[in-house]
């Protein structure tokens, strides 16, 4: 029956990976591998790059003028502002997300990663940030490959975007709702502003990794498969 | 044994047939210079269905097929290789990986097959237990070994996101489910008897069919059009904005 056992795990395991591998879209694959070892791969980065400096930009001004709105006194167009904010957050986040995404998955397609360093806990507000830097912090030290390191970093990064959109939507509710205790709320959106901030430029430094590996790929002797 | 039935030989002929045309398909689409050791297995396969249809008192006996089928499992562990080179060798982060489960799993069923006890108790008469001990015990676990291999070459693939030529795609694809079923028999013959042969025997021939009218298929398809439309390229720009 050990055998039987054998090959019912064997047959199991293996059909879920050609199941996988059937549904695969190999056309997606060659266009990444394209971008991924062209000179168009590198500016498209690059354009990513100015974009999610603007748009952090923009959600930065809208916070800025709703708390400069707040101690003028106007506390209905502060809280319109904030709304607005979060709204900016709101579709920033997920591109964010997705960005990270793609940077983990084209990290496995580069053959050497650049070291990366682990989040600091101290760059940190929100206490349950601090504690995914804290455990980057400790994983990183067991993981062996940069590659492993990196992919664990934007893990980290995407796991604190989704936090951070998390409390920032509900700060956002209790202060549009004009809940009690609305002052610790907009304490709380400060610090969240400043998570994002640090985690935008942690992820954009993640991109950056990514890009000198891509640049020292022998992508000669690679397009010669294509 | 030495004796085929017609069906018996109607089915080998049929798959003799679809055989041809997927080695006719790979030699006109040019697909032999991307996989010349399944061109190899493949031609090992439809040689000794010929010999056994052609000459049955010589090559329908079971040491012909304990013979075939020892050659045969090196030819597909070859493929396994070759697949395996060919897919990973562009890529070195991709390929240390792969080395390293190659030879693991190579190991592995070393060890498996080592570990054979073969008391022969089902040998008859006309049967020596090598025979039982070689296609009941030997066998399923070098088919085993096979599997694993296939399958481990296919998920290194989809880890590294690795481009794969279709018809590789497709060697890969169709052995892993022909194999189990070819194992799962073996292993019901060693532990229920060999009288259950005919219904192994079956299902066996059913997925070797499927298997080639498959391969057949994929081997006549027109190579992959080159990438024109970049979609992906911009599902990217759009990402941030």
């Amino acid at each position: 029956m050990g055998v039987f056992w054998m090959i019912g795990l064997s047959a199991l395991g293996c059909l879920v990976v050609l199941f996988l591998f059937g549904l695969r879209n190999e056309r997606a694959v060659r266009r990444d591998w394209e971008l991924l070892l062209t000179p168009r791969g590198e500016k498209l980065y690059k354009s990513i790059e100015g974009r999610v400096h603007s748009e952090m930009a923009l959600a930065e001004l809208t916070y800025d003028e709703a708390f400069s709105v707040r101690e003028l006194g106007s506390v209905d167009e502060a809280i319109h502002l904030i709304d607005v904010g979060y709204r900016v957050i709101e579709k920033f986040a997920p591109n964010m997300l997705k960005l990270l995404a793609a940077m983990a998955t084209f990290s496995r397609m580069v053959s050497a990663m650049a070291p990366v360093n682990p989040l600091r806990p101290r760059d940190f507000k929100l206490a349950q940030i601090v504690s995914l830097a804290y455990l980057n912090g400790l994983l990183h030290q067991f993981l062996v490959s940069t590659a492993e390191r990196y992919r664990l970093r934007v893990y980290i990064l995407g796991r604190s975007f989704a936090l951070g959109a998390r409390f920032l939507m509900e700060s956002t509710q209790r202060i549009v709702r004009k809940e009690p205790e609305a002052d610790r709320e907009w304490d709380q959106i400060q610090a969240i502003r400043q998570d994002f901030q640090t985690l935008t430029t942690e992820s954009l430094d993640s991109l950056k990794v990514l890009l000198t590996s891509l640049a020292a790929e022998k992508r000669e002797d690679l397009l010669k498969r294509f | 044994m030495g004796h085929m039935s017609l069906i018996e030989i109607a089915v080998a002929l049929a798959g003799d047939l679809l055989i041809l045309a997927a080695v006719v398909g790979i030699v006109i689409r040019r697909r032999y210079r991307i996989c010349p050791t399944f061109v190899l297995y493949l031609g090992a396969v439809l040689t000794f269905d010929l010999l056994v249809i052609f000459g049955p008192a010589w090559f329908y006996t079971r040491m012909a097929w304990v013979l075939k089928e020892v050659f045969v499992a090196a030819l597909r562990f070859g493929v396994a290789l070759e697949l395996s080179f060919r897919t990973f060798r562009a890529f070195p982060g991709a390929r240390s990986t792969a080395r390293g489960v190659v030879l693991l799993l190579l190991a592995v069923t070393f060890v498996t097959v080592l570990a054979v006890t073969g008391d022969g108790s089902q040998s008859t008469a006309s049967a020596p237990p090598t025979f039982e001990l070689i296609a009941g015990r030997i066998q399923p676990r070098l088919v085993n070994g096979t599997i694993w291999l296939f399958a481990a070459i296919a998920a290194t693939i989809l880890w590294y996101r690795l481009p794969v030529d279709p018809f590789h795609k497709a060697i890969l694809i169709g052995f892993v489910p022909y194999l189990l079923v070819f194992t799962t028999g073996l292993n019901v013959l060693d532990s229920y008897g060999w009288d259950l042969r005919t219904l192994v025997n079956y299902a066996d021939v059913g997925a070797y069919i499927a298997l080639m009218a498959y391969w057949a298929r994929a081997a006549w398809l027109p190579a992959a059009a080159p990438i024109q439309a970049p979609e992906r390229v911009r599902a990217l720009q759009r990402l941030p904005g």
